[in-house]
C-alpha cells in the first residue's frame, strides 16, 4: 500500500515500549523503498471502490466493458485531505470515476469518463467531502 | 539500484554489523534531500537508453535533430513494477520513446513521439514486461 509505516515511539522517553533502533531503521528502509515506485492496484472487474490503501497509488481498470471506480464517502473511508488517487483505463472498456455522497468537481460536467485506453487521470481530495478530478476526461 | 540509500540493519539485533546511528541518519538525510527535487538526466545526443538510475527522474533530450530514448527490455534492466520514467524534449528535434522487446502501450489516437519542444511524457511500468506511455504525445 502506498502509505507509510509509522515508527512506534513508545509511551515516553526511556519507557522501553517503543520500536527498537533496528526495527525503526527497517521501517525507514521499507518506507523509502515504497517511495521508489508507484503502487499499482490492478483491477479487472467492472466496478471498484477505492480504499485507504489506494492512497497515492494508481488504480488500473482492465476490462473490455465500461467500468466504474467509485470514491467512497468520507463518512465511510476517511482519506486525508490532500490524498491523490490516480486512475488509468487499461482495457478497451471506458472507465468512469464516480463518488458516493460527497462532491467530485471536474473541468467538465459529470460523468467523468477517461477519454481512451492508456490514459490516466487524477483525483485530489481538497476538503473533507470535496474532491477535484483532472486529466484527459470526456463527458457523457 | 535503489533510488534511496538503505540503512544496513545488520543480520540480527545487536550483532554490531549494521550502520551506526550517525551513518544511519546521514543516509536518512541524503534520502530526504533526494525527495526535494526531481533528478534530471540531461542528454544531448541522438539516442539514449534508460538505466536503473533514471527511475523517477526526468530524462531531457536536447538536440536539433530527431532523437530517441529507449526503454530497455526487462531482461537486461529490471526496473521494478511501478517505476515511472519521465521524458522531456528540450531541443527542437522531436523526441520519440521506444522500447526493446517488451510492450509499450500508449493511447491509440497518439504516438510515442512527444508533441514538441518542452513537452513531457511519462512511462509507467505496470507489469514485468509492460509499460504505459502517456502525457504530451503527438
Amino acid at each position: 500500500m502506498a502509505t507509510y509505516t509509522q515508527i512506534n515511539m513508545g509511551s515516553g522517553p526511556g519507557a522501553g515500549d517503543g520500536e527498537t533502533a533496528r526495527g525503526a531503521y527497517t521501517i525507514t528502509n521499507d518506507n523509502f523503498t515504497l517511495l521508489e515506485t508507484l503502487l499499482i492496484n490492478a483491477q479487472t472487474g467492472t466496478v471498484y471502490e477505492a480504499v485507504l490503501a489506494d492512497q497515492n497509488g494508481i488504480i488500473t481498470m482492465d476490462n473490455a466493458l465500461a467500468n466504474t471506480v467509485t470514491i467512497p464517502a468520507n463518512a465511510s473511508v476517511a482519506f486525508p485531505v490532500g490524498t491523490q488517487l490516480f486512475f488509468m483505463q487499461l482495457g478497451v472498456g471506458q472507465t468512469t470515476i464516480t463518488i458516493t455522497s460527497d462532491t467530485l468537481n471536474g473541468p467538465i460536467a459529470a460523468p467523468f469518463t477517461i477519454r481512451e485506453q492508456y490514459v490516466p487521470v487524477t483525483a485530489v481530495k481538497l476538503a473533507a467531502t470535496e474532491w477535484a478530478i483532472t486529466g484527459n476526461l470526456t463527458g457523457a | 539500484m535503489a533510488i534511496y540509500e538503505q540503512i544496513d540493519v545488520g543480520t540480527t539485533a545487536n550483532d554490531n554489523t549494521g550502520d551506526g546511528f550517525r551513518a544511519s541518519f546521514i543516509k536518512i538525510n541524503n534520502n530526504f534531500a533526494l525527495l526535494e527535487t526531481i533528478g534530471i538526466n540531461a542528454q544531448t545526443g541522438l539516442t539514449y537508453e534508460a538505466d536503473l538510475n533514471d527511475a523517477r527522474i526526468i530524462i531531457t533530450m536536447d538536440n536539433a535533430a530527431a532523437n530517441t530514448v529507449t526503454i530497455p527490455a526487462n531482461a537486461s534492466v529490471p526496473f521494478p513494477v511501478g517505476t515511472e520514467i519521465h521524458f522531456m524534449q528540450i531541443g527542437a528535434g522531436q523526441t520519440s520513446i521506444a522500447i526493446t522487446s517488451d510492450t509499450l502501450n500508449f493511447p491509440a489516437s497518439l504516438s510515442t513521439d512527444l508533441v514538441g519542444q518542452y513537452y513531457a511524457a511519462t512511462a509507467l511500468k505496470i507489469a514485468t514486461t509492460e509499460w504505459v506511455l502517456f502525457g504530451g504525445l503527438a
